[in-house]
């Protein structure tokens, strides 16, 4: 499914966490891989818990992190891009 | 690629060179690091990897044991860690083991190099510090075996690498195999042609270009002067000389006394008329 | 015949076959938390899967273990271990096991993380050496023995649940090597060997065993300098370089995996990130320990 503002996006599946000083680490025990994620990162995973469009995403981090907002798009297109090659998010349409 | 692709031989006879042709190689043709590279391609019974296979630790097994457990752990690389490996087992089956350390079934494809066994004799006993007679001697004992722990660990496992001859006939004569035999001399006097063969054999690029740039990278002067310089860490701690020594064929000739090579052609007689060692 | 129970790892052990690794048992009179019978053991463990070529576990969590010239182990969730000898197999090289393989397997039964680990006292903690077959880490502890450090474990060191990072002490033993053992001016001479014919023996510090629980003070992976690295102790800080570290020198960790513990390892390797130091000790395997011993002593204090 290709990945634009209107998809929706979702956590595939419920990986292992903890804080590790400030990164979040994962762990997805089926693939058996580690992710590090840096403090925006993690803030962008937690919101991926529940099923959530990508425009309503970005909003909602533009509230917490002063930017511009096509930056804040582009940054987060490219994380969930990565997320997926991860196989650790779904996106539908 | 499924299974195990081997570069197995007897020992001295050209495995090194070949793994560092093909650690430039698989680099598109960049100069090697001897210590670290040509762990690219890793030995295949490096302790590490046979422990880590095993789920245990090879030494707090006997010799037979460890023939009982190997062919178990080769299935397990073959499926779980496949890839290009180098080997000196035989394909015979160790005293006390059902079957050889390697089965067909863990291998995809093998590539086998065999060399003149009078300049094995030479290059053995100046590897482990050896009198020739000694090599002779060795390479005459259908139960020789590598890697045995003696007083201190070895960084391999057991391996039963019988006679020379019996090595060679061993896999050369194996069933079921997909194989590319590779004489060591055929190497040096015709490299272009017979690395060619070598990388179309395992689906690597087999252009002109790209194999010329790997052998020059990987170059007998060039492999000698780097050990010069950083040493080499797979070169026995009881040798007497450099591990890139030679690399030429035909040097028993001026090396090997005359009544040691004598032997040598008549205890191997068969195989080395089957491969035109006169 | 009656014998005293020993204490490993915490756990109350009950033996037929006699364990002097072990100290004994001091506690409290509960019922014993491990225990070894001599008995048959089938070769096959029914609806077993084979985790590696000498290991089988159950849908129940038991564990089969066979080696060949050594014996049967069969190892139940509940601390039940059954012993079938090989005939020929002597006590040392069934203990070697029931010490090894099978604390193992008892760990990941339990959900407890076992690093494959060398470990001595330093400073009132443990710290606990990690690496390949061959890299060094008994022949560090003994270095640290002779200077009068107490050994915690040798090949296994089982982490507590925590919090705290804390270590199980295992018991006093060293496996080495003869050339170890005389490269430290000891002699082999009536040691046990590890297998028979080996030149590999069983090393014990009998006054110096451990008894209760010590905060993990650091762990130090050895290793071989690759391509011109300088040798020398350098802490890791990438969260995830610990992590992968730590998961590398888990003691068989597909026993975790097919037991599905994967959970409390994760929680015990991330503990252990987060509050213990872990460093990389380059530096050739067969190079002098002595001139590190001062270095690690000095780091472990801070």
């Amino acid at each position: 499914m290709p990945l634009s503002t209107s998809s929706e996006v979702v956590r595939r599946h419920h990986p292992l966490e903890a804080a590790i000083g400030d990164t979040q680490v994962l762990l997805d025990v089926e693939q058996g891989l580690y992710f590090g994620l840096n403090a925006v990162a993690s803030s962008i995973w937690q919101r991926l818990e529940r099923p959530i469009r990508v425009d309503d995403l970005c909003r909602s981090l533009k509230a917490d992190y002063a930017g511009d907002e096509a930056r804040i798009q582009a940054e987060v297109l490219a994380f969930l891009a990565q997320l997926e090659t991860q196989n650790l998010i779904d996106i539908r349409a | 690629m499924s299974g195990l692709a081997l570069i197995a031989s007897y020992p001295k006879s050209g495995n090194t060179w070949l793994r560092a042709f093909l650690a430039s190689h698989l680099r598109g043709g960049q100069p090697i690091d001897l210590n670290g590279d040509l762990s690219r391609i890793k030995n295949l019974t490096g302790r590490s990897l046979q422990d880590k296979h095993a789920g245990l630790e090879h030494s707090d097994l006997t010799p037979d044991e460890v023939a009982l457990l190997r062919p178990l752990t080769s299935r397990r690389i073959a499926q779980l860690q496949p890839g290009l490996y180098k080997t000196h087992d035989s394909n015979l089956v160790p005293l006390g083991a059902r079957e050889p350390a390697i089965p067909a079934d863990a291998i995809d494809r093998l590539v086998y190099i065999v060399r003149d066994p009078r300049d094995v004799a030479i290059s053995m006993a100046h590897h482990f510090g050896w009198t020739p007679e000694d090599s002779v001697n060795q390479m005459a004992d259908t139960t020789f075996r590598m890697g045995r722990s003696s007083t201190r660990l070895n960084m391999n496992v057991e391996q039963w690498v019988s006679s020379w001859s019996a090595h060679v006939e061993s896999w050369l004569d194996a069933a079921d195999l997909h194989l590319l035999p590779l004489r060591y001399e055929d190497l040096l006097a015709d490299p272009l042609e017979r690395f060619t063969e070598l990388c179309r054999f395992l689906d690597l690029d087999d252009t002109r270009h790209a194999i010329s740039r790997s052998l020059e990278a990987s170059s007998f002067t060039a492999l000698a002067a780097q050990e010069a310089r950083t040493g080499f860490r797979e070169r026995y701690p009881a040798s007497t000389a450099p591990f890139f020594r030679k690399g030429g064929a035909g040097g028993w000739r001026g090396e090997l006394p005359p009544g040691l090579a004598e032997r040598v052609a008549s205890a191997h007689n068969r195989v080395m008329a089957r491969l035109a060692y006169r | 015949m009656p014998m005293t129970d020993g204490l490993l790892c915490g756990w109350r052990i009950r033996s037929e076959i006699a364990l002097p690794e072990l100290l004994s048992w001091q506690g409290d009179d509960r019922p014993p938390d491990l225990t070894v019978c001599l008995g048959e053991v089938d070769e096959h463990l029914p609806g077993g899967r084979e985790i590696s070529p000498f290991i089988h576990i159950d849908t129940n969590g038991a564990g089969l273990l066979q080696v060949p010239m050594v014996g049967r182990f069969l190892v139940r969730p509940s601390g039940d271990i059954t012993v079938a000898p090989h005939p020929e197999a002597s006590e040392t090289e069934i203990r070697l096991f029931l010490l090894g393989s099978v604390l193992g397997l008892v760990c990941h039964q339990r959900a407890l993380l076992p690093l494959h680990a060398s470990s001595v006292v330093i400073e009132g903690g443990a710290v606990a050496f990690c690496g390949h077959s061959g890299m060094g880490k008994s022949t560090l502890a003994l270095r640290f023995a002779r200077r009068g450090h107490a050994v915690v474990s040798d090949d296994v060191c089982v982490l507590d649940s925590g919090p705290p990072a804390r270590v199980r002490p295992s018991f006093p033993r060293l496996k080495l090597w003869r050339d170890a053992i005389e490269d430290a001016a000891l002699s082999s001479e009536g040691l046990e060997r590890n297998r028979r014919g080996q030149e590999k023996y069983h090393f014990l510090e009998p006054e110096a065993g451990v008894r209760d629980p010590l905060p993990l003070r650091a762990i130090f992976l050895l290793r071989r300098p690759e391509r011109g690295e300088a040798e020398g102790i350098e802490r890791l800080s990438a969260p995830l370089d610990i992590l992968a570290a730590l998961e590398a020198e888990t003691f068989r960790p597909q026993i975790g995996r097919a037991l599905g513990t994967e959970k409390a390892l994760f929680q015990a390797r991330t503990l252990i990130a987060n509050s213990v130091p872990v460093y990389q000790l380059r530096r050739p395997p067969d190079a002098p320990p002595e001139r590190w011993l001062d270095a690690i002593a000095a780091i472990v204090r801070g």
